[in-house]
This record gives C-alpha cells, sequence and structure tokens, in this order.
C-alpha cells in the first residue's frame, strides 16, 4: 500500500529523489494512464486504447506498454527504451491532494514508501536554509498540471461515451513461437461511428478540440505491430 | 376507418406507469405523438406497491426505455436479484435441521439444447441440481454480487433481476412516462364512465378534470377493477380452490447498519399454513406472510411474521392485506384492456406480478390496434394469450405445494386432488419417466422457462424415474464436462465478484458505464 503523506519542509529536511530515468515504478506494468494533451506524441510509440478501473469501473486512457500482463516492453534497466514517456511517469512519487474536499487548493504530496525517496542519495527536496530546492518546485507545477490534464481527459472520455464512440475490442494476437492469446477488457474509438456522425455532432467535437486526439488514438492502433516486434526481440 | 387517436390508462401505480411509459415511447416520433397518451391517477387512492421482485426481463424493458439502469437502482434503493431460495419447502423441519434449494436465473446450457438434468439426475446427487449446473447458488450463498461496477450496465456475470421499492419504482416511472415520453397526467377521481350505444367505453367522467374522451382505455384501477370489472361486467374468476392463501401481513425491516449484508436472492420460507418473504433492497427489508385464514388466525400469523424476523420485529409496524386471487374471465374486452391487479391476481411466490404487467405492456404495444374496426381479433389473441399465462402461472406456483412433503393440514389441504389441476397433474405423471423437454414449452410466451420447472422438480425432490431408460441419456461425458466447468466457474466468480452490498455502494458512487 502507498504511503501519501503531504511533503512538509520540518518532516522532509532530509528527503532525497533517486535518479529514476529508467521509470522504475513502471517496470511490471503493461498499461500507463495517459492524458488526451499527449495522445499526439504518444501515437508515435504505444497504442492509446481505454480500460475500465476495476475499482471504480471509470474508463481511463491508457498506453499499451506490452502485450501481456506485468509486461513492459520499454523498461530496461540501463534506460526507458521509448522516444517518449508519458507524463504520468515523471510525474512519480508524486501527486497532488486537494487541502480539502471540493477545494481548488491543492498540496503537494508523495509516496513514502517508494524506494525512490531516501536520505542517502539523490536530489534534496530542499536546500540547506530549508527552501524547497528549483527542481522540487517545477516537479509541483508538473503535477499540480498533470490534475488539470487529467480532467480535461475526462470530459473528453465523457464525450466519446455521449457520442457512442467507444466499443469494446479484443485484441487477437498471434506471435511467432507461441500460442495465440487474446488481450481482453480494451476499449477503442469506433471509426465507423465517428464517420455516421451528423455535422453538428462533428463539429462539437471539433470546437472542444477533440478531433486530433481521437485520430491520434485510431492510428496508434498500428503501434501493436512495434510491441510485437519489442515482445519478439526480448 | 374508425382511427384510435387518444388513450386513456386508468390508475397509476407501477401497472400504469409502466403501460404509459411504453405506449408513450411507442407512439413517440420526431413530430410529437401520434397518439396521445393521457394516465388519470387519484390523489387520493393509495398505491398497493404490490410486488418487490420482477423476473430479468426487467433489465430488458428498463433499457427500451431508456433510464440509466444506475440512475433507477438509486432511485428505487433496488438492489440486485439472482434467485429465489425456498426454504423448508421441501419437508418441515425437524430437530431444526433446515433445508433449502434455489431457483436460478442462470445455467450453464440452454436446456432447450442441452438438457442436463437427467444426467445430474442419473447420476449420485452428492451436488444439488442447482449446483451441478450453476453457480449462482454459491453466489448466493456468499451474498456475492452478479457483475462488478466494471460490467456494463444491464450486463451481468450472471443473469440477475431486480428488488425495489415498487413504490418510488411508479414515481420514476411517471416521471420517465411524463418527461420523456409526453404522457399527459391528470390528478383526479374517475367519477363515472360512459358507453356509447355498441358497448364501447366512450369517455370517463372525472371530479375535477371534466370528461375525457378516447378511443381505447387501460384500465389500472388495481384491484377495484373500475372499467373491467365494474363497468363493463367482466366476472371475476376465483382461484381459491387452488392457492389456498388469502391473506398476507407485511413488515418492512430496517437494516441494524448499513453494512449489514443484502441477500442475492428472495429468500421465500415455508410455514405451518403458508411461506414469508424475505425481500432486501438497499436501505431495507420488505418482509411478509402470505397465510390462509382458515387454517391459522390472523394473530398467530403476525406472530409467525414476527418470530422469523427475530427480536428486531418489536415495535415494527405491520400491515395487513387481504388477498382475493384469482383473475378475470377477460383480460380485453371491446376497446378495454385490465393490466396489473385489476386484471388478475396470484400469491407473489415467483414474482409474477411485475413480471405480467411488462408483459402486458408489451404485448398490448407491439399489437395496438389503431383501426378499432378490427380490435376484436387482438382482442382475442390478447385473451389468448394472457389466459394461457395465467393458467401456466397458476400451476407452476401450485406445484411448489404440490411437491412438498410438508405434514401440516394447510400443506395436506394443498395436496388434495381436488385442489390441483388436471393439466399439473399430467405433466407430472410424464415428468416421473421423461425428463423435461422443450416439446413441453411449444408457446413462446410460456411465463417460466423449461429450466424454472427443472429447478423446483430436482429442487423438492421430485421422484423422476429414468434409470430403466439409462440407454436413452448417452452424451454423459459432454455432461461431465459442462459439470466441471460449472465448478471453475464457481470457483474463478466467488474470488472476482463483490459483494451485493459493496457493488451498490459503488453502483452509487460511480454508476455503471453504458458499455
Amino acid at each position: 500500500m502507498a504511503n501519501i503523506q503531504p511533503i512538509d519542509k520540518n518532516v522532509h529536511a532530509n528527503l532525497k529523489l533517486k535518479n529514476n530515468d529508467n521509470f522504475i515504478q513502471s517496470a511490471n506494468s503493461h498499461v500507463v494512464p495517459v492524458v488526451v494533451h499527449e495522445f499526439g506524441v504518444a501515437s508515435q510509440e504505444f497504442p492509446i486504447v481505454f480500460m475500465k478501473d476495476q475499482n471504480t469501473g471509470q474508463f481511463r486512457a491508457i498506453a499499451l506498454l506490452g502485450l501481456k500482463p506485468e509486461e513492459n516492453l520499454f523498461f530496461d534497466v540501463k534506460g526507458w527504451k521509448g522516444d517518449y514517456a508519458p507524463e504520468s511517469l515523471h510525474c512519480f512519487p508524486f501527486l497532488a491532494s486537494q487541502t480539502e474536499s471540493g477545494s481548488n487548493n491543492v498540496i503537494l504530496c508523495a509516496d513514502l514508501d517508494s524506494e525512490l525517496l531516501n536520505e542517502a542519495d539523490g536530489e534534496s527536496f530542499f536546500n540547506d536554509s530549508g527552501e524547497q530546492n528549483n527542481w522540487l518546485a517545477e516537479k509541483a507545477n508538473r503535477v499540480v498540471s498533470l490534475v488539470e490534464k487529467n480532467k480535461l481527459t475526462q470530459e473528453f472520455i465523457r464525450t466519446l461515451l455521449d457520442n457512442d464512440l467507444l466499443v469494446s475490442q479484443s485484441l487477437n494476437i498471434k506471435l511467432e513461437g507461441e500460442e495465440k492469446f487474446t488481450i481482453n477488457g480494451l476499449y477503442v474509438i469506433d471509426e465507423s461511428k465517428l464517420n455516421a456522425l451528423s455535422g453538428d455532432d462533428y463539429l462539437t467535437l471539433k470546437n472542444k478540440g477533440f478531433i486530433a486526439p481521437i485520430y491520434a488514438s485510431l492510428f496508434s492502433m498500428q503501434r501493436i505491430n512495434r510491441l510485437a516486434k519489442l515482445h519478439l526481440k526480448k | 376507418m374508425d382511427v384510435v387517436n387518444e388513450i386513456i390508462i386508468v390508475g397509476g401505480g407501477t401497472a400504469g406507469w409502466l403501460t404509459a411509459a411504453n405506449l408513450g415511447k411507442k407512439f413517440k416520433n420526431e413530430t410529437g405523438q401520434s397518439v396521445k397518451i393521457t394516465l388519470i391517477e387519484s390523489p387520493d387512492i393509495p398505491t398497493i406497491g404490490v410486488g418487490e421482485g420482477t423476473w430479468p426481463t426487467m433489465r430488458k424493458t428498463l433499457a427500451n426505455l431508456g433510464i440509466d439502469e444506475s440512475e433507477f437502482m438509486t432511485f428505487t434503493n433496488a438492489s440486485f436479484k439472482q434467485a429465489t431460495k425456498f426454504v423448508n419447502w421441501k419437508a418441515t423441519p425437524e430437530n431444526d435441521q433446515k433445508n433449502h434449494y434455489y431457483h436460478l436465473f442462470t445455467s450453464i446450457t440452454d436446456a432447450a439444447e442441452f438438457n442436463l438434468g437427467p444426467y445430474w439426475a442419473l447420476g449420485d446427487k452428492s451436488t444439488t441440481y442447482a449446483d451441478a449446473i450453476s453457480a449462482q447458488a454459491q453466489i448466493c450463498e456468499m451474498g456475492l454480487a452478479p457483475k462488478t461496477i466494471a460490467t456494463a450496465a444491464y450486463e451481468g456475470m450472471q443473469n440477475y433481476a431486480y428488488h425495489l421499492d415498487a413504490g418510488k419504482f411508479a414515481k420514476l416511472l411517471k416521471k420517465v412516462a411524463v418527461e420523456k415520453f409526453d404522457v399527459e397526467y391528470i390528478s383526479a377521481n374517475v367519477t363515472g364512465v360512459n358507453l356509447s350505444v355498441d358497448g364501447y367505453i366512450s369517455s370517463v367522467d372525472t371530479d375535477t378534470a371534466g370528461r375525457k374522451k378516447a378511443g381505447f382505455f387501460v384500465d389500472c384501477s388495481g384491484f377495484k377493477s373500475l372499467l373491467l370489472g365494474e363497468t363493463l361486467g367482466i366476472k371475476f374468476k376465483s382461484i381459491k380452490d387452488t392457492l389456498l392463501t388469502d391473506h398476507a401481513i407485511a413488515i418492512q425491516v430496517p437494516y441494524k447498519d448499513m453494512e449489514q449484508p443484502i441477500s442475492s436472492s428472495t429468500i421465500s420460507t415455508a410455514h405451518e399454513a403458508g411461506w414469508t418473504w424475505d425481500i432486501g433492497l438497499a436501505n431495507r427489508r420488505g418482509t411478509g406472510y402470505v397465510y390462509s385464514s382458515e387454517f391459522v388466525d390472523h394473530d398467530t400469523a403476525e406472530q409467525t411474521l414476527r418470530d422469523y424476523i427475530g427480536p428486531e420485529s418489536k415495535g415494527l409496524e405491520s400491515r395487513l392485506i387481504k388477498m382475493n386471487c384469482g383473475y378475470r374471465e377477460k383480460f380485453w374486452h371491446k376497446n378495454c384492456v385490465a393490466i396489473g391487479l385489476s386484471a388478475a391476481f396470484v400469491e407473489p411466490l415467483e414474482a409474477s406480478a411485475i413480471f405480467l404487467v411488462e408483459a402486458s405492456a408489451n404485448m398490448l404495444c407491439d399489437q395496438f390496434p389503431r383501426n378499432r374496426e378490427v380490435m376484436h381479433i387482438v382482442e382475442k389473441k390478447f385473451n389468448k394469450s394472457f389466459e394461457f399465462r395465467w393458467q401456466k402461472t397458476i400451476d407452476f406456483i401450485k406445484m411448489h405445494y404440490f411437491l412438498s412433503k410438508r405434514k401440516e393440514p394447510f400443506w395436506q389441504a394443498n395436496k388434495n386432488l381436488n385442489t390441483v389441476p388436471d393439466s399439473l397433474l399430467e405433466i407430472l405423471e410424464h415428468w416421473k419417466y421423461h425428463p423435461v423437454s422443450k416439446y413441453d414449452f411449444t408457446n413462446v410466451f410460456e411465463p417460466f422457462p423449461q429450466e424454472s420447472y427443472q429447478y423446483i422438480l430436482y429442487g423438492m425432490e421430485f421422484n423422476q424415474q429414468l434409470k430403466f431408460n439409462e440407454s436413452a441419456f448417452n452424451m454423459n461425458s459432454q455432461a461431465q464436462m459442462h459439470f466441471k466447468k460449472v465448478q471453475e466457474i464457481t470457483d474463478y466468480l466467488s474470488r472476482n465478484l463483490p459483494s451485493n452490498r459493496a457493488l451498490l455502494k459503488k453502483v452509487n458512487q460511480f454508476g455503471f458505464q453504458s458499455i
């Protein structure tokens, strides 16, 4: 279980963040959440699809990092094997929490159980005079901005659902030298339903800026082949 | 041509509003309503709120009306129903050794395609029939839900129906009918019914809204049967010689706290002169004792129910309901059809009340005769269809009593052959030497499917003799495969399904997705 605590210079004066260039937290994840703002660039690397959170039933946008549970084809002890890593990987082990429910004020928190945090190696949270270091302030901005981006991503997904554009999709995969297998629980944008939208509905999507991410997700399905190649090279 | 352009429904409640919403949807098009639907509901007569259990068909009915499942469940305090659990029906318990069996909604095979019944019956019966062909009885014993929050609305990992608050359900349907399907709602008492020379209803008079004319009338006035019974004189046929219960006493039981488990099945427990229902909604339990006043007095009956509930029944209010079980000689006469209690009522043992309202509303919508000149043909079809469905329902309920080995006078009276329909005796005689088969269900509108009969027959330990003809059942290896598969599914589901209570909390918080 994560131990999420607000960062407090009195308590965490000596805390340091280890280097995490290879995003070690994702070593055993075959999916990672993505936000709608990065669909374009992420679609060059990963299939971008939708999945339900098993705990809430709510849809999330995710990038597929592997073809099987716990398989991350981009992780390597020597460094991340892709040209791009999703924003949520950069923010770990930090997150923003509302000061109180419904409030717009957020405070920076971290998972204190993360192996990336310690008092020996890495970048210090605070300098000798007890002020937060620049990198931490930048990280805080990135974390807060990710919260906003997540909100827009949720609106994007809601719009897809309202327009009946998502469909459940099973991926049947046959790799050389392996038995055929199926990835279930994925949802993708249905291109024929998109093409069948009325002019008014399409215009609404355009005005919300959702056309580009829709196509990014559609084209990103080609990246399945890339995953297959990486899988075979393993 | 004499075209029907207005329909008036007299009476609200589940029957009235479900019919109104369905008719409203059928006749709504882009330019408005092609047939005007009006519902007149008395502000003074309370609804009976009969039936807090549905059949799985309700999911389709609600989806067709465009109702969001999560909203429906939250609004009506609904919970998931996966079965009826019949406790102590087989025999009077001795030394407090209870017995039970399940009537489930899910089976591993479609019995019409491959009936596992005989293979189970010819086996060692070390597992119950229900456990042999379905995971659902175990799911119910564990109090689990039929799906997870990640399952789409109206879909299930196991088949399911609902337990719901019938009063709130009527309110929800009213909102949908009025706001979405343009049904006109008039709050008034009907004070008179006017006929034209040909005996058709021409209009109804109301106390506050004047005279209302229409080409067709739906009688949802409850036991009163104001249009079909009182006005058109269609007689009521009592079935008290077949189904002996005539009263119910009901008590609503609050949960001790909002963590108390919610049962996944309707629990029907046999007692000396009838049976109790126990239905767990999201916010309370509804319980009641259905009994025959010939065999027990009202005070003793109430005490039986309170004993069943336990110490928490202290101080809870009870409500006595007189049940007049039977049906009208016709349900449709000229330009009037009765739906709900105005048409028929049988004891709620198999949750048939709401189910038959749905069926009636569907047939009325699908077959609605816009041309009055040929209305009598639909009338004939409708009457034939529903007489069949009610008789089948009565036979099916009677079968539960008839197969019981309970000894009390009420139960013995139920086995008296004078009380058993010939149609039931004949089919049971057949099933004594043959498995239930699809050829016993040739009507597509059979209210209860083949599998339902097998759950009851085998659950009740009906003495079916197939041994002499064992060689006719030559697909045993396939049958064993299915039995094994059921074990695997049971294992998987018991590890992956949330409790009923846990899922209901998530439905409130997040809701189901539409896909």
